[in-house]
């Protein structure tokens, strides 16, 4: 489902920069001073339809810091346009990489179309359009791109191999698809952040000495991914109280089901007999009491944060917070998990392809670099884990320099 | 949505909006898939650097538009500017792809424009160094085989700077190749205005049966003032007068090399006139070097001449062209006028190619067979001579059509 604009104007420097240049040497301002380079690349694709007609479709790439020889960019289908958010989008990623210590660019591309006005044909097409427009890019640097909004490993693979470089040139052009049949045999490639999501949620609730048991959760947004995160929470003993989907918000205080509510409520041919769980309005939704709120959607309401009763806020997918959320959730006192964590799983299974390793076990790799960087977080001085994150990557930025 | 600021990107609506273009393309046979796809660009990069100057962050900008992707060579102008200027880059590219494609020649326009605030200092060493690391990711874009650098002509002082810039470059191979790019020994041989002199002429006698042509040239730039000279060599023109907004020059019996020293140094004598006087004496043809838009609507309706020949691009609003044409005098348009660069790209690509140096001969043989074409296509297709512009876009455009049939059928 293409989701809603986001109207929010979402603030534009890494504001905390400016305070942590105040310590350092010429050298070193200049060097962090990269960080708000970017490169931005906006390329016209004319796409012929069916009937004859041409469509023109933007497509946009943003590079952040070019420093390192590697890049990792996301790539979106989604007709929204905000080039201060896909800044932002692609500075998150610098910043991810850099608090696992991985040097690598972080980027974001974007094809500013609504992928269900295409048929898979066009779609195949604009991704090939896409690729050969940005070929003259590539050579240059490593290149991985990865998934986000409406765009899969299938749509991945044919934009990777779109790019049609001699030998030499294609390894510059990695991607989990290369690897995915090595990979898939213990790990479904397209879930991997919700994995890094599960591990840094138990680890948190292990710091604070909670028992899972005892925890109610609440997950706004309910597609693929928010699914299989809620399966493995209800698993280990997480008590899943509430589900907001596009049907409406659903609640159950003795905890839903998850493949029976996936079933029938959400499949394409649901059992429309079944009313088990209760669908009640979103203003009585938002004031659930509960223990931990996962977020996969934005916030369409300005002043959603501050109506939540809950104890923590995990940022399901990159770019839901901006820095005002985060300053409201720590004047509440809300510990919040953000998406430097909670998204870590495709950066820490590209760091190993990256240097020609397939981990035996991912999953296993995954629950460890998490478990110690949560672990140096709550080390670390500071006043709130995001301050933490970018102080930590900032700091790691100057030592790989 | 606005993309880069640019208000025309998006709505096909809106895309003719493009400095009036519109009028002019509704007279062809396009459709609105191709007029889109002709009146955008096809690929836009945009970088930007950071410096610390007094504790102050001052930022460097470079900006690249290619025009169009139907190309395989494309050929860069490199631009200085003081602010971002999205639109005037893009129809810089724009105007060269349509030269490119009156005059048959398979290349593309793109430029490359690089934005230094005026607080920064381009000989200062950090400024370089971010220069530099500019250049460097833009390199790209222009590393192809196939495509060729260019700096325009008036940027002497900064073409010197980014020449030494781009040797200094702590990448090697990138500054080989960009020097290679910039290498231009053709040009080093011959005088451009001689050439675009006898472009001019030639297209002059097609529309004026006369021994003798009397003109007056607007603006006073270092361009105006070399092709002043060549004029004054040729006994087919006599400049009556030259002259800017704080400055002009008038000598009925014409401009001699006596009068050249004063209308260089700005110098005041008996014929130094009113620059409105000026506009508004008789002559046969009016040449405009200013850029920006300089020849403005009421100017337009002062000037009393038969041909008005734009030699620099973008320096004519679409107001003032249809007055012009309302008052019946020909206008030949920039993009015929000032295409003898384009045809110099070409040759020097070919030089490359062919890796010997192209003999004076050969170039004026070759340069001939231009003339000889756009005569010959006035000839045959030409039937109202107020309709020049008209004519260039449409063929302009048709190439462009071709191309575009060969990839999508």
């Amino acid at each position: 489902m293409v989701e809603e604009k986001v109207l929010k104007e979402k603030s534009k420097d890494l504001n905390i920069l400016e305070s942590f240049l105040n310590d350092l040497n010429e050298k070193e301002k200049e060097h962090l001073l990269n960080l708000l380079n970017y490169k931005e690349t906006y390329v016209n694709i004319p796409l012929k339809g069916a009937n004859g007609d041409f469509k023109n479709i933007t497509g946009v790439k943003v590079d952040n810091f070019l420093v390192y020889n590697d890049t990792f960019s996301n790539l979106r289908i989604h007709p929204y346009f905000d080039i201060d958010y896909f800044k932002r989008f692609s500075l998150l990623n610098t910043i991810m990489f850099s608090l696992f210590e991985i040097p690598v660019n972080g980027s974001f591309s974007s094809i500013l179309v609504d992928p269900f006005d295409l048929s898979i044909e066009e779609k195949e097409e604009l991704f090939k359009m896409f690729s050969s427009l940005l070929k003259n890019e590539i050579p240059e640097k490593n290149y991985f791109f990865s998934s986000d909004l409406n765009s899969n490993l299938n749509d991945l693979k044919i934009f990777c191999e779109s790019f049609h470089y001699e030998d030499k040139d294609r390894k510059r052009m990695i991607s989990f698809v290369d690897q995915y049949s090595d990979i898939k045999k213990e790990i479904d490639v397209e879930r991997i952040n919700e994995i890094s999501t599960y591990y840094s949620i138990k680890k948190f609730c292990e710091i604070k000495r909670k028992n899972f048991d005892e925890l109610s959760v609440v997950v706004y947004g309910f597609g693929e991914k928010p699914c299989y995160l809620s399966k493995m929470l209800r698993k280990e003993g997480f008590n899943i109280v509430g589900i907001l989907t596009h049907q409406g918000s659903f609640y159950d205080p003795y905890g839903i089901e998850i493949d029976e509510f996936y079933k029938n409520y959400l499949s394409s041919s649901p059992d429309k007999n079944e009313t088990r769980y209760k669908k009640i309005d979103l203003y009585t939704f938002e004031n659930i009491r509960s223990d931990i709120t996962i977020f996969y959607i934005d916030l369409f309401k300005k002043d959603f944060l501050t109506n939540i009763n809950t104890s923590l806020v995990v940022e399901g997918r990159r770019m839901i917070f901006t820095d005002e959320d985060f300053l409201m959730m720590k004047n509440k006192g809300v510990e919040c998990l953000p998406c430097e964590f909670t998204c870590s799983g495709e950066i820490l299974l590209y760091d190993e392809l990256r240097k020609n390793r397939i981990p035996k076990k991912v999953e296993t790799m995954i629950q460890k670099e998490i478990y110690h960087k949560i672990d140096q977080i709550f080390a670390f001085e500071g006043e709130d884990v995001k301050s933490k994150i970018i102080k930590i990557a900032l700091r790691n930025i100057l030592e790989n320099f | 949505m606005d993309i880069l600021n640019y208000s025309s990107y998006l709505e096909d609506d809106d895309l003719l909006r493009v400095k009036g273009f519109r009028e002019f393309i509704d007279k062809t046979t396009f459709d609105k898939d191709m007029r889109a796809i002709l009146i955008r660009p096809s690929k836009v990069v945009r970088n930007s650097e950071h410096i610390l100057n007094e504790n102050q962050k001052l930022t460097l900008k470079s900006i690249f538009i290619k025009h169009n992707f139907l190309n395989d060579t494309d050929v860069t102008s490199l631009f200085f500017e003081k602010e971002e200027d999205f639109e005037n880059l893009f129809l810089q590219s724009f105007y060269s792809s349509l030269k490119y494609s009156f005059l048959d020649i398979p290349f593309g326009g793109s430029t490359l424009g690089l934005i230094l605030h005026e607080n920064l200092n381009l000989y200062d060493e950090k400024v370089k160094r971010k220069l530099g690391s500019l250049l460097v990711k833009n390199f790209s874009e222009i590393l192809d085989e196939q495509n060729y650098l260019k700096i325009k002509d008036y940027e002497e002082e900064r073409k010197d700077s980014i020449v030494k810039l781009i040797e200094n470059l702590d990448r090697p191979r990138i500054s080989k190749r960009l020097k290679f790019l910039l290498k231009n020994p053709l040009r080093k041989k011959i005088v451009k205005e001689k050439y675009e002199l006898i472009w001019l002429k030639s297209l002059v006698k097609y529309f004026f049966k006369g021994n003798r042509v009397r003109v007056i040239i607007d603006t006073i730039n270092k361009r105006s003032l070399e092709f002043l000279k060549e004029m004054v060599k040729d006994e087919f023109f006599v400049v009556v007068g030259i002259g800017s907004k704080d400055y002009s020059y008038y000598s009925s019996k014409g401009i001699d090399w006596n009068d050249m020293n004063i209308i260089e140094n700005m110098g005041n004598s008996q014929n130094s006139i009113d620059y409105t006087d000026l506009l508004k004496k008789e002559t046969e043809i009016f040449l405009e070097f200013g850029s920006n838009y300089n020849f403005n609507e009421t100017m337009s309706k002062l000037v009393n001449c038969r041909i008005f020949g734009e030699f620099e691009d973008l320096s004519t609003s679409f107001q003032s062209i249809k007055n012009l044409t309302n008052r019946k005098i020909i206008y030949l348009p920039s993009l015929l006028l000032d295409s003898v660069d384009q045809i110099f790209d070409y040759f020097e690509i070919i030089e490359r190619k062919r890796e010997e140096i192209m003999s004076v001969d050969e170039i004026e043989l070759r340069f001939e067979t231009y003339i000889k074409f756009v005569l010959s296509y006035f000839d045959s297709f030409l039937e109202d001579e107020q309709k020049v512009f008209e004519i260039f876009l449409s063929r302009a455009f048709e190439n462009y059509r071709r191309k575009f049939s060969l990839v999508y059928g």
